[in-house]
């Protein structure tokens, strides 16, 4: 089961919250790579923003290719790279590069981004995002091939019925959000499955924190609150305004947020897991890692995760 | 003087023992540049970088054809992973040398730690498109940081370029340049296994104005003894 889980998300932010020393964080990221590697899990994902305060890492797979080294095994995710606002032929180079320096260990995910300043920033209309995800991941595929193995084939986030048909239609997998669940999880995977040219991964991410203290996961809540709104505040568009002028809009992102999370015991975590994997999800994207998670803690719950929850799962589905 | 070693013919498929042979002779760093199957130089420096300690990762990165906000994030990014170790070279890319001072100018500005506006004739930053309703940033400030107080960010004339055919002739050579032309910065394209003699002989007889008569013999002696001790 282990190589079917992943951990993220490395952002590399210093925030108001959860100030931190970014030369440190770039340095631990080789020492939490050697971590989740040494645990026996699939890999370590960054995600990717720019332009921000806080400093969030606007080139994930350049930092992940200095963790890479010190590594053997361990693979890299990024959940995602903002592809329509990349040279797809730059990208294209960086991740073959990053492949051939590591023996193949690059899990591109991309997706569309959704903020009109990180756009505007480049020259870039968001209005016309769509089309120019579509001939970027054209062209990424094209200039960076797939082996027969379908580890090297991008993943597209999403779930909207363009994005699975996308997905579908270049032989990516595809990357599930964590509020997609029930009988809609089950038919946007029956979707993806039917439309597929090649047998892709899907996967899905999920906010993750694994303790037994409830006053601990009291507190992880109340922290994961305050760090979403201060992202969705400031940078979602709720009903034309941004997040902070639609406090109304904001609370329900936030309520959704608190839902999705899986707080509590391993066990607790591990029967929330086997929904999606009964619903044939391939591979879980748990996310433990954010700005206010200290690095010990990081370091603990790495390790609640590979060995408290991941052994409970042994008996779902074998890998594909 | 501070020499790179730049690798050459297959060598520069593997740039992680070229870096190590670097190391191991006591050069200053290397120069990676793009091939065929390593086409992105940035990536390649903080692998390197990150695989040998110590060393300085000089890296060449084309300018003018990609938007210039986002190789100076790549840069920014490559420069804290390799904790302040990134020299990047600036070159005009392929095809778009036209472009290529307006997208310095650019990459200088983003690598500053202020927000900052640029109306150039190929880019605009930010761009202020009409239809972005939510991007109301008249500047941006690019992130994350350099690792050290500036990041080294580098142009031809900041670099030369030299290769190696051996020691008496190369030092002739970075004496000349240095006369001439005031090199402090060389990069020695040569096979990792002429970086021990680079190390040995080349690298200390481009450091001062003038050695004292005797020593350069003194070195010779010293390194024929070793040799025949091994």
């Amino acid at each position: 089961m282990l190589d079917r889980i992943g951990l993220s998300l490395w952002t590399m932010q210093s925030t108001a919250a959860a100030p931190a020393s970014i030369p440190a964080l770039y340095r631990r990221l080789g020492e939490d790579a050697r971590l989740v590697e040494t645990l026996g899990l699939h890999s370590l994902w960054l995600a990717e923003h720019r332009l921000w305060y806080d400093g969030w890492c606007p080139a994930p797979l350049h930092a992940a290719a200095a963790a890479a080294a010190h590594t053997e095994r361990l693979r890299f995710g990024t959940a995602m790279m903002l592809l329509p606002q990349h040279d797809p032929d730059g990208l294209a180079d960086a991740a073959r590069t990053f492949d051939r320096l590591t023996g193949g260990r690059l899990e591109l995910g991309v997706g569309l981004g959704y903020r009109d300043a990180e756009y505007d920033a480049l020259g870039l209309r968001r209005d016309r995002r769509g089309k120019a995800m579509e001939h970027n991941l054209g062209r990424l595929v094209e200039r960076w091939p797939a082996a027969d193995d379908d580890r090297r084939r991008p993943w597209v986030g999403g779930m909207a019925p363009v994005a699975i048909e996308r997905a579908a239609r270049h032989g990516c997998g595809l990357m599930l959000p964590q509020t997609l669940t029930g009988e809609r999880l089950a038919e946007t995977v029956a979707a993806y499955r039917a439309a597929a040219t090649v047998p892709g991964r899907i996967g899905i991410t999920k906010d993750v924190h694994v303790t037994d203290d409830r006053e601990r996961e009291t507190a992880f809540r109340a922290a994961l609150r305050r760090h979403f709104a201060e992202e969705i505040g400031s940078w979602w568009a709720l009903g034309g305004k941004l997040g902070f002028a639609q406090p109304e809009g904001l609370e329900r992102q936030l309520a959704r947020i608190d839902e999705c999370l899986l707080a509590g015991p391993a066990a607790a975590v591990a029967e929330a897991l086997a929904a999606p994997l009964e619903a044939g999800v391939d591979f879980l994207l748990l996310r433990v890692a954010f700005d206010f998670v200290d690095h010990a803690e990081l370091r603990r719950q790495a390790v609640a995760v590979a060995e408290g929850v991941a052994p409970l799962l042994a008996g779902e589905r074998s890998a594909r | 003087m501070r020499l790179l070693l730049e690798p050459v013919g297959a060598e520069r498929e593997l740039p992680v023992a070229v870096a190590r042979a670097a190391l191991a002779a006591g050069l200053d760093g290397v120069l990676l540049t793009a091939s065929d199957t390593l086409a992105a130089p940035l990536v390649t420096a903080a692998y390197v970088a990150a695989s040998v300690p110590d060393l300085l990762v000089a890296a060449e990165v084309a300018l003018g054809d990609r938007h210039p906000v986002e190789v100076a994030e790549e840069m920014l990014t490559v420069d804290q992973a390799t904790q302040g170790r990134l020299i990047a070279v600036a070159r005009p890319a392929d095809g778009a040398e036209e472009h290529f001072a307006e997208a310095l100018e650019i990459v200088r500005a983003a690598a500053t730690a202020r927000p900052f506006a640029f109306a150039g004739e190929r880019w605009t930053v930010p761009a202020r498109l009409a239809e972005n309703t939510d991007a109301h940033d008249e500047l941006v400030r690019v992130m994350p940081p350099p690792a050290r107080a500036r990041l080294e960010l580098w142009w031809a004339g900041d670099l030369a370029r030299e290769r190696y055919d051996g020691a008496a002739a190369l030092v002739a050579r970075l004496r000349a340049g240095r006369e001439r032309a005031g090199w402090d910065w060389v990069a020695v394209a040569a096979p990792a296994d002429a970086a021990a003699e680079i190390g040995a002989r080349v690298r200390p007889r481009v450091q001062l104005d003038r050695l004292p008569d005797g020593l350069e013999d003194h070195w010779e002696r010293t390194l024929e003894s070793e040799r025949s001790r091994q």
